[in-house]
């Protein structure tokens, strides 16, 4: 029988009022990381880093921070000259920069990040993107970590952008996809304004990605000895036509038990590699209604976030994409997916922005999941241009209150000051770090100091899930869970790699509205096996180990 | 203000663009048979013949009347001497812009029609042809923006507000195309582009049932209006009706062949329906007219200036 272990209940916060839903605690915290990038943006390699992953790696169930800091042309040469920062959560609101003795401080030109207990040891991992190459990290459940991508073949070369680990083969032990973006010689570097490429509206800007060459992806699939191969293309998820890979997600789309493989790919087709079971994939992304916008064009492509916003107890998928161009939301149908970006009411309200980091969360745990997007331009010389319907250079924030109905409202006003502020946002990731039964956004701007908002939105009940597998997947990464209070039944999946470049939190949050108790919890493994749980207490913590 | 031949949005590509083109994707252009309905007059009326002299005016005259007797080329000739002579004349750049758009040239009209419309604030007309000049090479949100200003100016032409409705459902501004495209049928209540615009902004706004009665309306006038089968056909799709969607999808791409979206919602239908030869050529037929869109764009972008030597 898998044990089952309680956390301390939190206090039930009650509704309140009119009061901002989210408040900006960042200067509170102690937080003084400040993500380095050049102001003129002339080059695209300066314009879109900024992962931000949650993950306890001290093991004391706090939630800790990483942000992933990046290089310039300027500092190229220069590795040291920013500083990635690794923040331990204190337990009092507070977090402290423990990057440097960490051994996780420099990863070099650094973009994105995901994260796992990769060999099995009961410590989580963290992988580094990057531009050059990539780092694993091993976490030595001591505070330190150690680099070991050379040692076990995961490395990389070229621009690395998203990530994920995922047991794609039912082996038992964690694969690795890592999507890539375009070509770029820091030596020939592209001229800043020449070229259509390098035009928006008549104003010179940075070139690219369009008129720069694309780089396959990458799949590596872990060895029993540990180590990696790189098997992408005998897979079939090499991207044979260079296509720019941005954000990913490991999603189990028809519910078979294997995990699929999406990649949002910038300005060109978006992937959803559907797993054959047999180590290979068949990249179906057209047929299923998810590769392109409803006219069948493409559109920018960033961030991914998964979620089962209209109950239906499938996953469905939402990318986020550039201006002018709305934000997809593809609901998952069964044997397809459907373009439901304006029937939900999400698809108007992104027109003016560039969508980045994302996710499906219950911010008022009313037991419907809701749904957050951080935003920010690529050109800063489009301050001053006469831009039309799109917004300028720095942008706020959308945040989505699902209405129950399949519809959302928009509703960043009630989220508070700091969704409306003008940002240059990236990399976004949502996590309880104050373990209070709701869900906090932790946002790394591409310019500046990142912004940690602390949910106060109060409302309903809530349980949080934390999985415990057995064998060497210990987080149970790609699990998927199941609850069941009153009528309604939710889902979530376990993910490692969300949203743009970024990484939530492993534990998963239902929240339950007014419900009393929850009736099962029903836990389906990576490997197919399952664990029910009966009449669950709410507002806990509740940790389901693996037999 | 000098008309200055300077590289903007609207300069020819250079030399070896790659495979993909600026910025954004590209938008599917208006029809061959809406355009010439939303075009003015470009023609130049023939004139009696004039002495050829080097006078703004009698370059002009003599355009006219080398277009009367069908020799573009010589006209194209004398207006570019025309413009190089006076290059912020009304008569000139006017005159130059009808010309290009009617020889196809929406670029080198654009480069008349951008100062015109600077210097001529107060004409809704110079506003409405630079609109639609964008809209022929695919920046649709551009041409929003100054069928806005055409449609303010002159709030009586359905036609600008046609055209805006197109060109802001390009962009996926359904609510603002649906303002647009109302006032539209206010001035004019059985235009067929209208109500078949419209219906596109109804489906993207998700009321299928609206859409379909729109739709429905504009076929009862054209029974093959592409537009308004598109909408039915997507319509369907979004209703599970693939059936319905196939013949209303077929029929639209048999009249409008380079449709991106009919035949992508085509191969869409086709797919549900088990049919996945049928999904994969009309996926590759949607690609394919995805990339002659681009290519069209590059082609005009490399078009010279009108008159010049290299001039085709």
């Amino acid at each position: 029988m898998a044990a089952l272990f309680v956390w301390p209940v939190s206090a039930l916060v009650q509704p309140t009022g009119d009061a901002p839903l989210f408040r900006d605690i960042t200067e509170s915290t102690g937080i003084t990381f400040r993500h380095n990038s050049a102001p003129e943006k002339k080059y695209i390699v300066e314009s879109m880093s900024g992962g931000v992953g949650l993950f306890d790696f001290d093991r004391d169930g706090l939630l800790d921070i990483y942000f992933v800091n990046s290089l310039t042309v300027d500092t190229a040469n220069d590795p040291e000259s920013s500083d990635s920062a690794l923040y331990r959560n204190l337990g009092d609101g507070t977090f402290r920069d423990v990057a440097a003795e960490a051994g996780v401080a420099h990863p070099g030109w650094g973009m994105g990040l995901c994260i796992a207990d990769v060999d099995g040891d009961g410590w989580q991992d963290l992988y580094v993107t990057g531009i050059g190459r990539n780092r694993l990290y091993r976490n030595s459940g001591e505070g330190a970590f150690t680099d070991v991508a050379t040692e076990l073949g995961v490395a990389a070369s070229g621009w690395s952008a998203g990530c994920g680990f995922a047991d794609y083969d039912r082996d038992g032990d964690l694969d690795l996809f890592v999507s890539r973006y375009v070509e770029f010689d820091l030596d020939n570097l592209p001229e800043f304004g020449s070229g259509k490429t390098c035009e928006y509206r008549g104003v010179a800007v940075q070139c690219g990605p369009r008129g720069l060459p694309g780089t396959s992806d990458l799949l590596f699939r872990q060895e029993e000895d540990g180590a990696f191969t790189e098997v992408g293309e005998e897979a079939g998820v090499r991207d044979p036509d260079g296509y720019f890979g941005l954000g990913i997600a490991w999603v189990d789309v028809d519910d078979d038990g294997w995990l699929d493989l999406y990649v949002a790919n910038d300005s060109t087709p978006n992937y959803l590699y559907m797993n054959r079971k047999d180590g290979t994939f068949e990249e179906s992304g057209f047929f299923m209604g998810v590769a392109v916008s409803e006219d069948g064009g493409e559109q920018g492509g960033m961030g991914v976030a998964v979620g089962d916003y209209d109950g239906s107890g499938r996953l469905s998928l939402f990318v986020s994409n550039f201006a002018e161009e709305y934000n997809a939301l593809y609901r998952n149908e069964g044997d397809y997916s459907s373009d439901a970006s304006f029937r939900s009411r999400t698809g108007a309200s992104s027109l003016p922005y560039v969508g980045w980091g994302t996710a499906f969360f219950d911010y008022d745990n009313d037991g419907w999941e809701d749904l957050v997007v951080v935003n920010g331009h690529v050109y800063p010389q489009l301050d001053g241009a006469r831009l039309g319907a799109s917004a300028g250079y720095r942008q706020r924030k959308l945040l989505y209150r699902n209405l129950g109905d399949g519809t959302f409202e928009e509703v960043a006003e009630r989220g508070g000051p700091a969704f409306l502020e003008q940002r240059v946002s990236r990399g976004l990731a949502m996590g309880d770090l104050d373990n209070d039964g709701r869900v906090d956004l932790v946002i790394n701007d591409l310019d500046g100091s990142p912004t940690v908002l602390k949910n106060e939105a109060g409302g309903g009940r809530w349980l949080q899930v934390r999985l415990e597998g057995a064998g060497r997947n210990t987080d149970a990464i790609g699990a998927v869970i199941q609850v069941t209070a009153g009528e309604r039944s939710q889902i979530r999946n376990i993910r490692s790699g969300t949203s743009y470049l970024s990484q939530d939190d492993f534990r998963q949050h239902f929240g339950l509205g007014d419900a009393g108790i929850v009736d099962s919890v029903v836990v389906t493994w990576p490997d197919g096996s399952t664990t029910e749980r009966e009449k669950v207490a709410v507002d806990q913590l509740l940790v389901v180990e693996q037999e | 203000m000098t008309f200055r031949w300077v590289r903007g949005s609207s300069d020819p590509l250079p030399p070896k663009a790659a495979r993909k083109r600026a910025g954004r994707r590209p938008v599917p252009l208006l029809r061959a048979a809406l355009f010439s309905l939303l075009l003015a007059p470009t023609t130049l009326t023939a004139q009696p013949e004039a002495a050829p002299t080097e006078s703004v005016r009698s370059l002009l005259d003599q355009a006219r009347t080398l277009a009367g007797r069908n020799q573009p080329e010589a006209a194209a000739e004398a207006l570019g001497r025309a413009i190089t002579l006076a290059p912020n004349s009304e008569d000139v750049l006017n005159a130059y812009a009808r010309f290009s758009l009617g020889r196809s040239n929406p670029i080198q009209a654009i480069l008349a029609l951008e100062p015109l419309a600077r210097m001529h604030p107060g004409e809704a007309e110079y506003a409405y042809l630079l609109g639609v000049a964008r809209m022929q090479v695919g920046e649709m949100a551009q041409a929003a923006e100054v069928l806005q200003d055409a449609a303010a100016l002159d709030p009586r032409r359905a036609l600008t507000h046609i055209g805006l409705g197109l060109a802001l459902n390009r962009v996926d501004r359904f609510e603002e195309a649906r303002e647009a495209l109302a006032v539209a049928l206010r001035l004019e209540p059985g235009n067929v582009e209208a109500l078949a615009t419209m219906s596109e902004a109804v489906e993207g706004l998700g009321d299928l049932d609206e859409a379909t009665r729109l739709a429905d309306r504009a076929l009862a006038v054209n029974p093959d209006h592409p537009t308004a089968l598109v909408t039915i056909g997507t319509a369907r799709v979004k209703e599970g009706r693939f059936d319905e969607a196939r013949e209303a999808l077929t029929r639209a791409v048999a009249v409008e062949t380079q449709s991106i979206k009919g035949h992508y919602q085509l191969s869409l239908a086709l797919a549900r329906l088990g049919d996945r030869e049928g999904a994969e050529r009309h996926l590759q037929f949607s690609r394919e007219a995805q990339a002659a869109i681009e290519q069209h764009i590059e082609r005009l972008r490399a078009q010279p200036p009108l008159g010049s030597r290299a001039e085709p």
